[in-house]
């Protein structure tokens, strides 16, 4: 069974753009599946997925900085809180993304076919 | 980046080379009575300004710390007590600003993850 | 910790600055001690200051030495003073009170300026460890 992050980016390639007035543009477009392998470089899974190494890199900061912090070897304190606070508001931008990814895609699977 | 842009950047630079001004004029400031000592300055607006002005990323704990050749007492000794007191508490405010500055950006992040 | 190390700093001054004051204070108890010719008169305390990692920045202030005055000290014709010689003379130390005072003066004005010092970094410090709280 595919991840709910891939088929998402899968949906998105293949759903139709909406014209500026807002009326759909949907003649012609078809939702094969040809038209996923496409989207391999800037869907939505690739975004959500660098997103979450840097989160993991910004996290091993914050612990080597916290480790300074405990031998006193840390420069200034303020070096800690600023990474710690990124740690924090990154961690919450990641988490709120996964949250709407899934949520938009049971949305769509709720959709009766 | 993930959420770090260079506005943020240039506070934390600024953080740091608050700090280390600070620690200088500390040194002054014990330093008044000693044969010799020359006063410390550091200088990292320079840097920062010209990061900024041409549009690349600031780098954080860059400053120069240099001796001031101010003309010196008898004893060799070149710190006025008074300037350096003025120093430290210009830098303690400017310190304190730039960490509102920060605070206030947090918020914004803050306040744009908590309206979902 | 480096991060903090202005209240170091600032510390090490206080601890020079009152060793100074103690030795003012001693000086100025003893500018009347009388001794007689035959012995060294009360010499003056002197506290030499140096640098701690000097040019770095980060070192602070010690005492390097102590140092005493001259033992010569001047002598005053005093033939009543139980402590003088056959010709009438005693010694007293060659102290200046008005220089003394100066000193004394100075000495607190730099133990308050690092106080200061101490007092204005600690808020610095407190306000950073509130970042990104709230």
């Amino acid at each position: 069974m595919t991840s709910p992050i891939s088929a998402i980016s899968a949906l998105t390639a293949g759903m139709p753009t909406p014209n500026v007035d807002g009326t759909s543009g949907a003649t012609g477009v078809s939702m094969s599946p040809s038209a996923t392998s496409a989207v391999g470089d800037g869907g939505f899974a690739d975004i959500l997925t660098g997103q979450i190494d840097q989160l993991n890199a910004v996290q091993g900061d914050v612990d080597t900085l916290a480790l300074q912090a405990a031998t006193g070897d840390l420069q200034d304190a303020h070096d800690y809180m600023i990474a710690s606070t990124e740690a924090r508001l990154a961690t919450d931008t990641v988490v709120t993304l996964k949250n709407s990814a899934v949520a938009a895609f049971t949305e769509i699977m709720r959709m009766p076919v | 980046m993930l959420i770090t842009d260079s506005t943020m950047t240039a506070l934390h630079a600024s953080l740091t080379g608050l700090q280390q001004r600070q620690r200088v004029t500390a040194d002054n400031i014990a330093n008044v009575q000693t044969p010799g000592y020359l006063a410390g300055r550091v200088d990292f607006e320079s840097a920062l300004q010209n990061e900024i002005a041409s549009g690349e990323t600031p780098v954080v704990g860059q400053s120069a710390t240099t001796r001031s050749l101010d003309p010196t007492r008898t004893d060799g000794n070149n710190v006025n007590l008074d300037t350096e007191t003025v120093i430290a508490t210009e830098t303690g405010l400017r310190y304190q600003l730039s960490l509102n500055a920060l605070d206030g950006k947090y918020a914004l992040l803050r306040s744009a993850l908590r309206t979902q | 910790m480096a991060a903090f190390d202005t209240l170091g700093i600032a510390g090490s001054s206080l601890f020079v600055h009152r060793k100074w004051m103690d030795a003012v204070s001693d000086n100025i108890a003893n500018i009347n001690t009388a001794s007689s010719t035959g012995e060294d008169a009360f010499q003056e305390r002197m506290v030499v200051a140096q640098a701690v990692d000097y040019g770095s920045g980060e070192g602070g202030v010690r005492v390097a030495s102590t140092e005493l005055g001259s033992a010569e000290g001047r002598l005053v014709y005093e033939p009543d003073n139980a402590l003088a010689d056959a010709d009438g003379y005693v010694r007293y130390p060659d102290i200046d009170l008005g220089d003394q005072m100066t000193q004394l003066l100075m000495a607190q004005r730099g133990y308050q300026a690092n106080l200061a010092t101490i007092k204005s970094a600690t808020e610095a410090y407190q306000q950073a460890l509130q970042l990104g709280k709230g």
